[in-house]
């Protein structure tokens, strides 16, 4: 096991940051951390890396506890801040440097791990660039080649794609994968599920310090009654007409808004099919007509009440 | 060493500001040396003739006599013997006295019953002195010679008293201490050493503390397989060198203004004291660094720190024209301390243990300076983490 959390418990004073949290990172996964702000994802992080201490609890990293002093675990993880770490003093080639020298002491070595981590983020033209200088997109990427460019085992990376523009996202997301492709075991917070969604093999909902639900992302689906959302912009439609779409099997909830209907079903076979007929049959006149399975964010909201981006 | 070179990296990146207190140093040394550097101390002596006037009611051997001796000490100015003209000139300080032999000087000189000279001066004027004195002397050899030799006529006496008032004492000023005169810029230089060497330091390692105390970048190296000692280590080191080639900086260019006491022992012991400054002005730098929390407060606190602990303490002005209230403030800042032990240094002529001892004092209290304020950095350093 690379991780393991068992029975967290962190407060700042009154408040209950994690409330024995537990789960279990696996080697060669990328295990997402999905919350909205404040639930408790960075709190974990920083407790997984001993820099806050907190009131119960264990943590393992590669089978060892880890403490402050725990260097030779600290050796072999990468650290991606949410915040980002760099030196305004330094230029971007300067701060790779400075980062992967506080694990790797022999020169050579480390120049030419310094110009891997800069090819692999993308920031070849701007080496000379202070950080200043960098948008926030490149800045960004910079903060990932500080935490990478030591070639850690484990890397953990909290929030990285705040504020950044999408083709970034898009080059960030994209050098995730390829690490864990090329062996490293990924920790991934964000409070964006699209990004989770895409790139974690494995996903743990956080909520006000609680898990509130873990799986892969078809586990996770599956755990919700919601099979189906189906959209229909339709021209008119009347009370009646609605009525008789509510009466379809499976059918949990339509609304209409704006002449846009929601339809939301169960889990179930032919939905779409059964909503086509009754508009036809109803000659109710549409125009687009949407089908989508649920998202992370709809297992949020039917497990915790509220939306994920609240 | 990461911590080392970056620390390194941020104080070249500083250089320009702190250049700037350099040259600020380079040019009020320079100014002091050419207003203190020219000797203005008197060094030879020559005499003064003081503008008199002589009214001679007579024409004897003893009145030429006597107005040959004075015109030694004095430049003889013709005026006329009216009222007005003697008022005119002594209000213009055309002359500063009018001497006026009476009739009759001549015979009460050789009868023994010399009658005193009129003499009228500028009130509280002091240069017609050595005119008084030479007059004086006069009379006092024209009478001994008088009385030693009973027949004696005006001519002898005359001859023989000009002879005597001939023989004059060749001055030569001697300085109590030339060395020590020689000495004074000296500690000028090293005192006015502390407002830069103060102020660069505050300046440079609390750029870099706040650098390495910014929250992300202390969380981020906590994050790394660096021990705590050996990044407190790294960093001690980068700002040793730094206040080292600093302090070096400085008094060479202290020993560059005044480069002909270089080879005195007084001035082993300047650099000593710098040296001691230095420790300790690095330990008040930690600690500064470590409660200044902005980029843009560094240089408004190291210049309310440097600027109020120089002037309490006699860098700009002498310690001893200070009242006794404000050094008893300033002795809480170890630049009082530094000046004061260069104003001993200044006046060492001894160099044993015993005139050493007050001193290898100041320096022992300005290195528990050093120990105080870094004690007390720690102390706020391990605060703020714990707050972190």
């Amino acid at each position: 096991m690379i991780v393991k959390v068992n029975q967290l418990v962190k407060r700042y004073g009154d408040l209950l940051a994690l409330d024995h949290l537990s789960f279990e990172v696996k080697q060669g996964e990328i295990f997402g951390l999905l919350g909205p702000n404040g639930s408790g994802k960075t709190t974990a992080i920083n407790c997984i890396l001993s820099l806050l201490k907190y009131d119960k609890g264990e943590i393992t990293v590669f089978d060892k506890p880890m403490k402050p002093e725990a260097y030779d675990i600290k050796r072999d993880i990468g650290i991606v801040m949410q915040d980002v770490a760099v030196f305004d003093e330094l230029t971007v080639y300067e701060n790779i440097d400075y980062f992967c020298g506080l694990y790797v002491s022999d020169k050579k070595e480390r120049k030419a791990l310094v110009e891997e981590a800069i090819n692999f983020v993308g920031l070849e033209a701007f080496t000379k660039f202070y950080p200043k200088k960098l948008s926030g997109g490149l800045l960004r990427r910079l903060n990932i080649a500080c935490g990478i460019a030591h070639k850690p085992k484990l890397i953990i990376l909290d929030e990285p794609t705040v504020a950044v523009d999408p083709q970034s996202r898009n080059k960030i997301l994209e050098g995730i994968v390829a690490l864990n492709k090329q062996g490293a075991t990924i920790i991934y917070t964000s409070h964006y599920m699209e990004e989770v969604e895409q790139i974690c093999s494995r996903i743990m909902i956080l909520d006000n310090g609680h898990m509130i639900a873990t799986g892969t992302k078809d586990e996770l689906k599956g755990m919700i009654s919601l099979g189906e959302k189906i959209t229909i912009e339709t021209f008119e439609i009347t009370a009646s007409q609605i009525d008789a779409m509510k009466a379809l099997p499976n059918i949990i909830s339509v609304d209409e808004q704006n002449g846009v209907l929601t339809i939301r079903s169960a889990k179930g076979k032919n939905n779409l099919e059964n909503v086509l007929e009754t508009l036809k049959r109803e000659q109710v006149s549409f125009g687009k007509i949407y089908s989508e399975l649920p998202t992370l964010n709809d297992v949020f909201l039917e497990i915790t009440g509220k939306a994920l981006r609240d | 060493m990461p911590v080392f070179n970056v620390s390194m990296k941020i104080i070249k990146k500083n250089i320009p500001i702190m250049l700037i207190y350099i040259f600020v140093f380079v040019m009020v040394s320079m100014i002091v040396k050419g207003i203190t550097g020219t000797d203005d101390s008197v060094s030879t002596f020559s005499d003064t003739l003081v503008p008199i006037a002589v009214l001679s009611e007579e024409n004897t051997m003893i009145t030429e006599g006597l107005i040959q001796a004075l015109s030694d000490v004095a430049t003889l100015v013709v005026i006329d013997d009216t009222r007005e003209s003697i008022q005119d000139a002594l209000f213009f300080r055309a002359v500063y006295m009018v001497v006026r032999i009476p009739e009759g000087y001549s015979d009460a000189v050789m009868n023994g019953n010399p009658i005193p000279l009129e003499t009228t001066t500028i009130p509280g004027s002091t240069e017609s002195v050595q005119v008084t004195l030479q007059m004086n002397q006069f009379m006092k050899l024209a009478e001994m010679y008088r009385i030693g030799t009973p027949d004696i006529n005006e001519e002898t006496l005359v001859n023989s008293v000009l002879e005597k008032l001939k023989n004059t004492t060749q001055v030569t000023v001697a300085k109590a201490n030339p060395e020590a005169i020689q000495g004074d810029l000296m500690p000028f230089f090293f005192n006015y050493l502390a407002y830069s060497y103060m102020f660069i330091m505050l300046l440079g390692v609390s750029t870099i503390m706040l650098v390495f105390n910014r929250k992300e970048i202390k969380w981020r190296n906590a994050c790394a397989p660096v021990t705590g000692l050996s990044k407190s280590l790294q960093f001690l080191l980068a700002n040793a060198i730094f206040a080292f080639c600093t302090g070096l900086l400085l008094v060479i260019l202290c020993l560059a203004f005044d480069a002909r006491n270089i080879f005195k022992p007084n001035t082993l012991i300047f650099i000593l004291n710098a040296v001691v400054f230095g420790i300790s002005v690095l330990g008040l730098s930690f600690l500064v660094g470590n409660l200044v929390k902005g980029r843009e407060a560094i240089s408004a606190v190291a210049n309310i720190i440097t600027l109020s602990s120089c002037f309490l303490s006699g860098v700009f002005v002498p310690q001893a024209f200070l009242a006794e209230s404000v050094l008893r403030v300033a002795s809480f800042f170890p630049t009082y301390w530094y000046v004061k032990a260069n104003t001993l240094i200044a006046n060492l002529t001894h160099f044993d243990f015993a005139s050493l001892s007050e001193v290898l004092g100041i320096f022992l209290i300005e290195l528990g300076f050093a120990a105080a304020f870094l004690a007390v950095s720690l102390a706020v350093g391990k605060r703020s983490s714990q707050r972190a």
